[in-house]
C-alpha cells in the first residue's frame, strides 16, 4: 500500500491538551538491511480503550526509510508496518509505550521479504502455453484430516510466463492446469496434460517446494505433454429425470485434492470433459437456481476408456440424530446452558469446503436435523459445545463408528446418528517459552500453541490448537480429551507442516510431553520451535 | 460405475447428418502470418467455425506445422470462420472475439483452399512505481484505442515488482492509463499521467516506466462557492464533476463529488486535466422517520480543467432542455427507448423513456448546445423531430440557456437495406472477401463480402452515407477516416431513405 511520504496526523484534535511524545525510526529489509521507502505505517493509540480514547494515525516511510510520529499523548501505541513484497502481504506489529516528553527516535524495524515462485510453461515443442493456471497449494491439517488449501494462483501470459508472489515461508505443491480450447468436436477440452512440480501428472509423485523468507524461486518451468486419453461425459437431468438440466455447473473433484475445475452443461444437459489425468474423481452437479437439488457420482478415469456419468438431480438427503443428553448433564456449565451447540458435517470426498450445520438445543433433547446433504462422505464434528466437552463417540443405529465419518447415499435420508460428547475435557493454559518473547517490546509473529496426540493422529485423535498472544505469548486451549500429548508453539507463517510425518516427529521430539487427566486445569509452558531451514 | 463410449450419440448423429447432406463443403485452407510483404505459415492455431452470428461453435480444428487446416467433416451451412492464436490477430477487422469471415458452405467446394491471414499482435509492457521509485502493485493498466469504439480497452494489473504486460494489442493509436486499484490511507487514488502510444503490428513496447502520484498531485485544485441554492441543516448539497473521454477514465468511477460546506464553499484537490459537466445534487432530510427522498439534481455548467482554479462561482442554471412525447410509425415494441442527444459543442445526454407506450419524456437539465437527437440501439431510428407539427431539419434542436422546447419525436423501424457486389478495380472481376465499410450519421459499420463478392447491410437508418471497399489485408483505420482518404475516388456517396432497398455495384479501392 502506498501512502503520502510525510506523516499524516488524522486525529490531531485528540491530543490537543496532552504532553507531546515522539515515535520515530527506520524500516529496513530483514535480509539485505536496505531501507524500505514507502512502507505504510499505522499507529493505533490506546487500542484497548473505548472509541473516545483510541485514535489511528497513518504515515509512510520516506526515501531513507524513516518515519516519525510526533505530538503523541501518553499511553500504549501499536505500530503496524506493511509493504508490498514483504511480510507475505501481511503486517509486522510492534507495541510501544508512549511517555510524556519522551522521544523514541531509534526504532529499527525489520520487515521480512516475501517469497516468490516464477517460471514458464511450455508445450512439448517448446512453444509457450498461454492462459494456463499455476496454482500453489499447501497441505493443512484440520481436526486430524489432511486437505489442500490454495494459497495463490496466476495465469501464464502470452510468453507462457507465470509469477506467484507475496508468499509466506512454507512447503507448497505447485501445479499447472492448462486452459481448455475448442477442438475438432466443437467442444472445449484440454490441449495439454496437467503437471505437478516436478512433472508428475497428479499429486502422487509431486514434490514440495520449500520457501523461506526472501526465497525467489525463478525458473520453475513446466513442459506439458499431450493430454491423457481420458474422457468423462454424460447428461444431467432435473428432478424426475425428464427435463435436461441446462447450464448447470458440474464440479470436478479429485480425491485428496478438492475441486480442480468445473464445466457447465449445454442445452441438452450434456457435458464432456476430456484430457483429465487418470485417477479417482467425484463429479457433483447442482441446479442452477431454485431448490438446492444436486447429484454426485464417483468415477475412475483410465486412459482409453471413456466413462459415461449420467446424473439426475435429487433433493438433498436429511441427516437426523441426537446429541447425547446424558453427557450434557455431567458439567454444571452445560446444565445452565440454553444455547444450542453446532453439529457439523464436512465433506471429505474432495468437496471439502461443503459444510453443513445444525444446532440442536439441549432443552429439546439434543435432537438435530441437517437438510440438503448431497451424497458423499462426511466428517462429523461439533463446535461451540459446553465448556470442557469434546467429541467422544459417534454411533449409527446403535453401533459405534471407528471414526467420526458417515456416508450419505444419494436420495436416502440417514437417521439414528448419535453423538456422544465427553464432558471431562481438560484446559491447558500457559505461555510460549522462547527467545522471541524475551526482547522487550517486540511482538512475536502470530502463531499457535499445539497439543498433538503422542501416538498417531486421525479419527477421534486430533490436534488441538490455541492462538497465542503476539505481545506476551499467553495461550489457552479448552476441551482437550484426557490423554498423552506433546505441547509446543509454532508461528503460523513458518514452514512447519503438521501433515508431514517427518515434521510431526521433529515437533514431538522438540515439544514437551504431558499427560492430561479428566477435567484437569493444566499450566504448561510450550517450547517455541524454530522453523526448519 | 458405468463405462461406455461417451457422447457417441451426438457425434454419430452429427456424422450422419453431415454425410447425408447433399450440399456440403469440406472446409480447408491455410492460415498465414502476414509480415510486410512476407507471409509465413501460422502453425498450431485454432480454426473455429461458428454460426454467422458468432454465438455458437459449429466445428473446430488446428493448423499443422505448415499452417494447413482441414475440418474432419464437411459443413453444409453458412459459417463465420475465425483463426485464433494468442499473440496473433486476424487481418481485416475481425479481431479476437469478432465473428470472423462469413462463408456459405452449402455448395460443394465453396469453402476449400481458403487463405486466412493474421498479423502479429503487439505487446505493451512496463513498470509502475510510486514517487519514491518503489514498485506499485495491483495497478490497473488500461490501453484504450483512441480511434474507434471507446469500449475497446485491454487491461492488465501490475505485480509485486510493479510490472505489467498487455498482450494481444492490435496496431493503432492508444492511450495508456494507470490507476491504483485501492485508495491510500488519505482516501486518495493514485494515477499515472496518461501516455499516448502508436503501436505497430508485432511491436513490443517494453520498458515503460510510469510514476503514480496521488490524484491530487497528478490533478488540479478546483475550489469556489455555490450560490442560489438552499444552504441549511435540512439539505445536504454535493458538487459533482462528471468527466468526458479520457477525463472520465482517469477518474476511474467517472464522477467525483464533494459536499458543499455550510457557507456554500467547496474544494476539490485532485481533478485530472479534462472536460467536465458540473451538477449540484441536493439531498433533503426526511421529514418523517423512514421517509425516502430522491435527490434533486441541478445543472451548474461545463468546465475545462487545465490548471488550478480558485474562486469558481457556480449557480444552478435555469431549466434548459426538451420535453414532449415519442410517437411510433409502427406498433410500439413495448421496450424502453433510449434517446441520445449529441451536442455539437461536446455536450452529451441520454433520455430513457422507460414507459415507452406512454411515450412522455423530459430532460430540463441540459447544457446549452446544438443537439442531434437519435435513438440508441438498432430497434428504432428517429424518423423525425417535430416542433409545433413542423419537422426540424436533420433532427437538430438548438438549446439556448433557459429555453425549454416541446417536441414530438417520431420513431420508426422502417429501416433501409443496402446490398450489392464488389468488383476488383483492375479487371472488374468479382472481389471475393473484400471488406466493405458504410459511413453515415450513426458512425461506421463494416462487413466482409462473401466468396461471391456479395455484401449486405441490414437495418440502415435514413440519412446520407458513404461506402467503399478494399482488399482483405491490413488493418485500415476505418473509424479515423484513413481508409476514406486512401480509397479516394472509390468512395461512393448516396442518400438512404426509410424503407429503401438499395443495390450498389461497388468498385473496390486499389
Amino acid at each position: 500500500m502506498k501512502l503520502p511520504a510525510a506523516a499524516l496526523l488524522l486525529a490531531a484534535g485528540v491530543f490537543a491538551q496532552e504532553p507531546a511524545g515522539v515515535i520515530a525510526g527506520t524500516v529496513r529489509s530483514a535480509l539485505s538491511r536496505r531501507v524500505l521507502p514507502s512502507t505504510g505505517i499505522e499507529l493505533t493509540l490506546n487500542p484497548a480503550s473505548d472509541a473516545g480514547q483510541r485514535a489511528v494515525l497513518h504515515a509512510a516511510a520516506d526515501i531513507q526509510g524513516v518515519f516519525r510520529f510526533a505530538g503523541l499523548p501518553a499511553g500504549e501505541a501499536v505500530l503496524s508496518f506493511s509493504k508490498v513484497g514483504y511480510e507475505a502481504g501481511g503486517k509486522r506489529t510492534l507495541q510501544v509505550a508512549v511517555e510524556p516528553d519522551r522521544e523514541v527516535n531509534d526504532l529499527d524495524i525489520e520487515l521480512r521479504p516475501s517469497a516468490a515462485v516464477s517460471g514458464k510453461v511450455l508445450d512439448r515443442d517448446g512453444d509457450p502455453v498461454t492462459r494456463a493456471v499455476a496454482q500453489l497449494q499447501t497441505a493443512v491439517l484440520r481436526a486430524g484430516v489432511k486437505s489442500l488449501r490454495t494459497v495463490r494462483t496466476a495465469r501464464t501470459d502470452d510468453r507462457g510466463h507465470y509469477r506467484l508472489y507475496d508468499l509466506a515461508p512454507g512447503r507448497y505443491y505447485l501445479s499447472v492446469s492448462p486452459a481448455r480450447v475448442i477442438t475438432a468436436a466443437g467442444i472445449r477440452e484440454f490441449a495439454h496434460s496437467w503437471g505437478y512440480f516436478p512433472g508428475a501428472p497428479t499429486l502422487r509423485g509431486a514434490e514440495r517446494i520449500v520457501l523461506t523468507w526472501g526465497s525467489e524461486r525463478a525458473g520453475v518451468d513446466f513442459q506439458l505433454g499431450t493430454p491423457p486419453r481420458t474422457a468423462v461425459g454424460g447428461f444431467v437431468r432435473n428432478l424426475g429425470g425428464r427435463s435436461p438440466c441446462v447450464s448447470c455447473p458440474v464440479s470436478i473433484m479429485r480425491r485428496g485434492e478438492g475441486q480442480i475445475g468445473s464445466i457447465t452443461t449445454d442445452e441438452t444437459g450434456g457435458f464432456l470433459i476430456r484430457g483429465l489425468p487418470a485417477g479417482d474423481y467425484v463429479l457433483r452437479a447442482n441446479a442452477l437456481e431454485g431448490p438446492r437439488f444436486n447429484a454426485a457420482q464417483r468415477v475412475l478415469l483410465v486412459e482409453g476408456e471413456p466413462v459415461q456419468a449420467d446424473m439426475v438431480l435429487r433433493p438433498g438427503s436429511v441427516v437426523r440424530g441426537r446429541v447425547a443428553a446424558l453427557e450434557y448433564g455431567e458439567t454444571a456449565a452445560a446444565a445452565d446452558r440454553a444455547d444450542p451447540l453446532i453439529v457439523t458435517l464436512t465433506a471429505v470426498d474432495g468437496s471439502r469446503s461443503r459444510r453443513l450445520r445444525a444446532m440442536p438445543a439441549p432443552a429439546a433433547g439434543g435432537e438435530f436435523e441437517i437438510i440438503d446433504v448431497g451424497a458423499g462422505e462426511y466428517r462429523v464434528g461439533i463446535e461451540d459445545g459446553p465448556r470442557g466437552s469434546y467429541l467422544r463417540e459417534v454411533s449409527l443405529g446403535g453401533r459405534p463408528l471407528p471414526e467420526p465419518r458417515i456416508t450419505v447415499a444419494a436420495g436416502a435420508d440417514l437417521n439414528g446418528l448419535r453423538i456422544v460428547l465427553g464432558a471431562d475435557g481438560a484446559t491447558v493454559r500457559g505461555k510460549v517459552d522462547g527467545a522471541r518473547f524475551a526482547s522487550a517490546g517486540e511482538a512475536a509473529p502470530p502463531g499457535f500453541a499445539v497439543l498433538l496426540p503422542t501416538e498417531g493422529i486421525g479419527g477421534y485423535r486430533r490436534e488441538y490448537l490455541g492462538n497465542y498472544r503476539p505481545g506476551d505469548g499467553l495461550f489457552a486451549i479448552f476441551a482437550v480429551p484426557p490423554g498423552n500429548y506433546h505441547v509446543f508453539a509454532v508461528p503460523r507463517d513458518e514452514p512447519w507442516d503438521l501433515t508431514d510425518p517427518l515434521d510431526l516427529g521433529r515437533l514431538r521430539s522438540a515439544g514437551k510431553a504431558i499427560r492430561l487427566r479428566a477435567k484437569e486445569e493444566a499450566a504448561v509452558d510450550a517450547p517455541y520451535v524454530a522453523a526448519p531451514r | 460405475m458405468k463405462r461406455r463410449a461417451c457422447a457417441g450419440r451426438a457425434l454419430l448423429a452429427a456424422f450422419l447428418l453431415a454425410a447425408a447432406s447433399p450440399a456440403a463443403s469440406v472446409v480447408s485452407g491455410v492460415a498465414r502470418v502476414v509480415d510486410g510483404r512476407r507471409s509465413v505459415p501460422l502453425r498450431k492455431a485454432a480454426v473455429v467455425a461458428l454460426t454467422p452470428d458468432g454465438r455458437k461453435v459449429v466445428a473446430a480444428t488446428r493448423t499443422d506445422s505448415e499452417g494447413l487446416f482441414r475440418f474432419p467433416r464437411p459443413i453444409a451451412r453458412r459459417i463465420a470462420l475465425r483463426v485464433e492464436k494468442v499473440g496473433y490477430l486476424p487481418v481485416a477487422g475481425a479481431r479476437q472475439g469478432g465473428a470472423g469471415r462469413i462463408l456459405d458452405c452449402r455448395r460443394a467446394g465453396a469453402c476449400e483452399s481458403l487463405s486466412l491471414e493474421t498479423i502479429r499482435a503487439a505487446v505493451v509492457a512496463g513498470t509502475v512505481v510510486d514517487e519514491l521509485g518503489e514498485p506499485f502493485d495491483n495497478v490497473n493498466a488500461a490501453l484504450t484505442l483512441l480511434e474507434g469504439q471507446a469500449s475497446r480497452t485491454l487491461r492488465a494489473r501490475s505485480d509485486d515488482r510493479g510490472d505489467f504486460r498487455i498482450a494481444g494489442v492490435a496496431p493503432g493509436r492508444y492511450e495508456l492509463t494507470t490507476v491504483s486499484s485501492y485508495r491510500g490511507l488519505d482516501d486518495s487514488l493514485y494515477a499515472g499521467r496518461p501516455v499516448e502510444l502508436e503501436v505497430a503490428a508485432g511491436e513490443i513496447v517494453a520498458g515503460l516506466r510510469i510514476v503514480l502520484m496521488r490524484a491530487g498531485g497528478g490533478g488540479f485544485r478546483v475550489n469556489g462557492a455555490v450560490r442560489g441554492v438552499e444552504l441549511s441543516s435540512r439539505v445536504t448539497n454535493f458538487v459533482r464533476f462528471r468527466g468526458f473521454g479520457s477525463a472520465a477514465r482517469r477518474l476511474q468511477t467517472g464522477v467525483l463529488a464533494r459536499e458543499v460546506n455550510a457557507d456554500g464553499t467547496f474544494a476539490f484537490d485532485k481533478i485530472p486535466e479534462g472536460r467536465y459537466v458540473l451538477t449540484l445534487q441536493q439531498v433533503r432530510a426526511a421529514s418523517t422517520p423512514g421517509e425516502q427522498r430522491r435527490p434533486e439534481r441541478f445543472m451548474l455548467g461545463a468546465l475545462d480543467v487545465a490548471g488550478d482554479i480558485e474562486g469558481l462561482l457556480l449557480a444552478p442554471l435555469p431549466p434548459t432542455g426538451i420535453r414532449g412525447r415519442i410517437a411510433y410509425r409502427e406498433a410500439p415494441l413495448g421496450k424502453p427507448v433510449l434517446l441520445a442527444l449529441q451536442g455539437a459543442g461536446g455536450a452529451f445526454a441520454q433520455i430513457l423513456v422507460a414507459n415507452a407506450a406512454a411515450g412522455a419524456f423530459a430532460n430540463l437539465q441540459l447544457l446549452p448546445d446544438r443537439y442531434t437527437i437519435r435513438s440508441f440501439g438498432r430497434e428504432h431510428f428517429v424518423r423525425a423531430v417535430l416542433e409545433d407539427g413542423e419537422p426540424l431539419a436533420g433532427n437538430i434542436v438548438d438549446l439556448d440557456l433557459g429555453r425549454i422546447r416541446d417536441l414530438q419525436i417520431l420513431l420508426s423501424r422502417d429501416f433501409a437495406r443496402v446490398s450489392g457486389r464488389v468488383k476488383k478495380p483492375e479487371s472488374g472481376a468479382p472481389a471475393a472477401f473484400y471488406r466493405v465499410a458504410l459511413r453515415g450519421p450513426h458512425g461506421v459499420v463494416g462487413v466482409q463480402a462473401d466468396q461471391y463478392a456479395r455484401f449486405r447491410f441490414e437495418k440502415v437508418a435514413p440519412g446520407g452515407y458513404e461506402i467503399c471497399a478494399w482488399p482483405d489485408a491490413g488493418l485500415p483505420q476505418v473509424k479515423s477516416g484513413g481508409i476514406w482518404q486512401q480509397a479516394g475516388g472509390a468512395v461512393r456517396a448516396f442518400p438512404v431513405d426509410a424503407g429503401a432497398n438499395i443495390e450498389i455495384s461497388l468498385t473496390a479501392a486499389r
